[in-house]
């Protein structure tokens, strides 16, 4: 207690605060143009958080996460359509209602539910992370190229639905990893003799280029700038206010999505697409307003906006306390983190005890700033949905390429992003996930050192991948997530 | 001209021949230098490379034998001519990069594409050049970075 009243100057300061409003506008507008994402607006606005300190940077970014996992269901309730996947439970009731001619109500609930989903998370990140990543202190260089392989192969099955070209990926990921220095040998491996390839492929060129330019890209392939025009039926915004009865029917419901987003959030992959799906199809079976679900009223909405919210927060428990992230917008989030000098793992909490809790608290207080800012700027979110496609990705290729240079101004690191962005565009072409190759490019230092570390302790012997305790665990788990996420989609498609 | 493409054979075919590329690259682009105790620094890529050789084959096989069959596209390539452009264009923009103020280059980028895509609202050329200056002021006065 007395550490998190110690760093609250940290968090309760200018730079931060307008970090928070900042990241959640940004957020908010990717999450609410159909097509753009919350991850999206995190990989455009990295590398300009370099010039921030770590709390602020990180805080100013998960504020993005956030908003844009809220941003989804502004269009999804004015307009009908689901600005990101995680919001398309929201439509269901959230545009009828609209139509009824409750779009403010809609609103202001989901966001309310948002908020409280989000904090609950926030907490229960906050509390949880310590204690599991002092646990993992007992992890050696077995558990940890085990634990690496075990993230890999489950967010490639998760995200991509083909088990094998996800790994394939991954593989290729963490094989791009390894140009430049070979730490332990100091051999130099891809490197033919250039020096800008000596210290290998930065990240944030990466990350741009496969969450940002690939989607540039994407955006031409739409003959006619205009297009977007027909995203004219919108619904107007209502004036009607929420009373104490409207937070009073809520409450089961915003409970109930908050638990199942932030079980599902603390499981590696699953994702809140996922979360707000379960938690939809539960008010199905235990609200008292069931028969009405799907006709518009607010039960059906918030219950899916807790869910989604309430993953932001768990998410981030295994990112933090193993390394390994949850989904997309946690995977930026990693590379965010190590950007900023704070490497997940167990000693992270060790070493970074006063950022990480300023972070952690930050993230309680950026979600009750969603709140705020959506109140008050709702009716000028509804206006970027119109805005063409055409304005949108120019602009963004712009902030692309300055914020590749930006990073540590060097031309080449422009160049990586341009070259892997066109490539990302093929491959997302091909089907081929993108996550867990940009998991593979971060994990691949970790797991290559602590799989040759593991040789070293074993003489060699691969059998010590597969007989200590928690290596196998870890394979049970692997086995289990990957059976029991065929079950969640099949939950999530229903 | 269209043509349907199964992207999952498409995709195994590509990861294996660039598989096999890499594996007879790495004598050639790693020293050797493993010891009787560290397996050395060409172990791991060969690893890496192995395996995603046996995936993609594997991959293959479970598409021939119809275990499964794959996600499918039809494609027209007149569709992709302006990403093909736009994809020329922002290696152009690079280039230049090298001898103007990368901002610039961004935005002359940026406002070509705007050409590509026909678009005659000046607001949207305006946008960009806002952008550009907003962003050269935040690089140069706020993160002090030199051009």
């Amino acid at each position: 207690m007395e550490q998190i009243l110690e760093v609250l100057p940290l968090v309760f300061n200018v730079q931060t605060i307008i970090g928070m409003f900042f990241g959640n506008i940004v957020g908010l507008l990717f999450g609410a143009i159909p097509g753009f994402t919350g991850v999206m607006a995190i990989a455009i606005l990295l590398p300009f958080t370099f010039a921030l300190d770590p709390a602020t940077g990180i805080v100013t970014l998960f504020s993005c996460f956030a908003g844009g996992c809220f941003g989804g269901s502004i269009s999804a309730i004015l307009i009908g359509t689901p600005g990101a996947p995680e919001a398309a439970a929201t439509v269901r009731d959230g545009y009828p209602l609209a139509l009824k001619g409750e779009s403010y109500k809609a609103l202001s609930m989901a966001v309310f539910a948002s908020c409280v989903g989000g904090t609950v998370s926030a907490v229960l990140l906050m509390f949880l992370a310590p204690v599991i990543a002092d646990w993992t202190l007992n992890f050696a260089p077995p558990e940890y190229f085990v634990l690496g392989i075990f993230g890999i192969s489950v967010i490639a099955g998760l995200n991509s639905g083909n088990l094998i070209m996800g790994i394939v990926a991954g593989l290729l990921g963490i094989f791009l990893s390894m140009v430049g220095m070979d730490a332990q040998s100091g051999v130099q491996r891809f490197t033919f003799g250039s020096l800008r390839l000596y210290s290998g492929f930065n990240l944030t060129p990466i990350i741009l280029s496969f969450f940002a330019l690939n989607r540039i890209f994407i955006g031409f392939e739409h003959k006619h700038p205009e297009n977007s025009k027909e995203k004219g039926q919108a619904v107007v915004l209502s004036k009607e206010k929420l009373s104490l009865k409207d937070y009073k029917d809520c409450s089961g419901a915003i409970c109930r999505g908050t638990i199942v987003g932030s079980i599902i959030g603390a499981i590696p992959a699953a994702g809140a697409a996922i979360a707000a799906f379960i938690s939809y199809n539960i008010e199905k079976t235990f609200s008292k307003k069931r028969d009405l679900l799907g006709t518009g009223i607010l039960e059906g909405v918030v219950a899916p906006e807790a869910a989604n919210n309430a993953v932001t927060g768990t998410s981030l428990i295994p990112l933090l306390t193993l390394g390994i992230p949850g989904s997309g917008g946690a995977s930026a989030m990693l590379g965010a983190f190590m950007m900023h000098g704070l490497a997940p793992g167990p000693f992270l909490f060790r070493d970074n005890g006063a950022t990480m809790y300023a972070i952690m608290i930050g993230f309680i207080v950026t979600n009750i700033i969603l709140l705020l800012v959506v109140r008050f700027l709702s009716k000028g979110f509804i206006h970027i949905t119109r805005v063409p496609e055409a304005a949108l990705i120019t602009v963004l290729f712009v902030i692309c390429l300055v914020g590749a240079y930006s990073n540590s101004t060097s031309w080449f690191d422009v160049m990586v992003t341009v070259i892997v962005g066109i490539a990302a565009y093929f491959l997302s072409k091909l089907n081929v996930p993108t996550v867990p190759f940009i998991l593979g490019f971060i994990l691949g230092p970790t797991i290559e050192s602590n799989f040759r570390k593991a040789l070293i302790m074993s003489n060699n012997d691969l059998s010590i991948f597969v007989t200590r305790p928690i290596c196998i665990v870890l394979i049970i788990l692997t086995i289990v997530m990957l059976v029991g996420a065929k079950f969640m989609n099949r939950a999530g498609a229903k | 001209m269209k043509k349907t493409i199964n992207t999952t054979a498409v995709s195994a075919v590509l990861f294996l021949l660039l598989s096999i590329v890499l594996w007879f690259a790495i004598p050639y682009c790693i020293e050797d230098a493993a010891s009787a105790t560290d397996i050395g620094p060409r172990a791991f890529p060969r690893l890496m490379c192995g395996a995603m050789a046996v995936l993609c084959v594997l991959q293959l096989i479970l598409l021939a034998i119809g275990v499964q069959k794959g996600k499918t596209i039809t494609i027209q390539f007149s569709d992709y001519a302006q990403v093909i452009l736009a994809m020329v264009l922002a290696v152009a923009a690079v280039l230049c990069a090298k001898f103007i103020n990368i901002v610039a280059a961004a935005v002359i980028c940026a406002l070509l594409f705007l050409a590509v895509l026909r678009s005659k609202d000046w607001r949207y050329y305006a946008a960009v050049i806002i952008t550009g200056i907003l962003l050269f002021t935040l690089m140069r006065f706020v993160m002090k970075i030199r051009f």
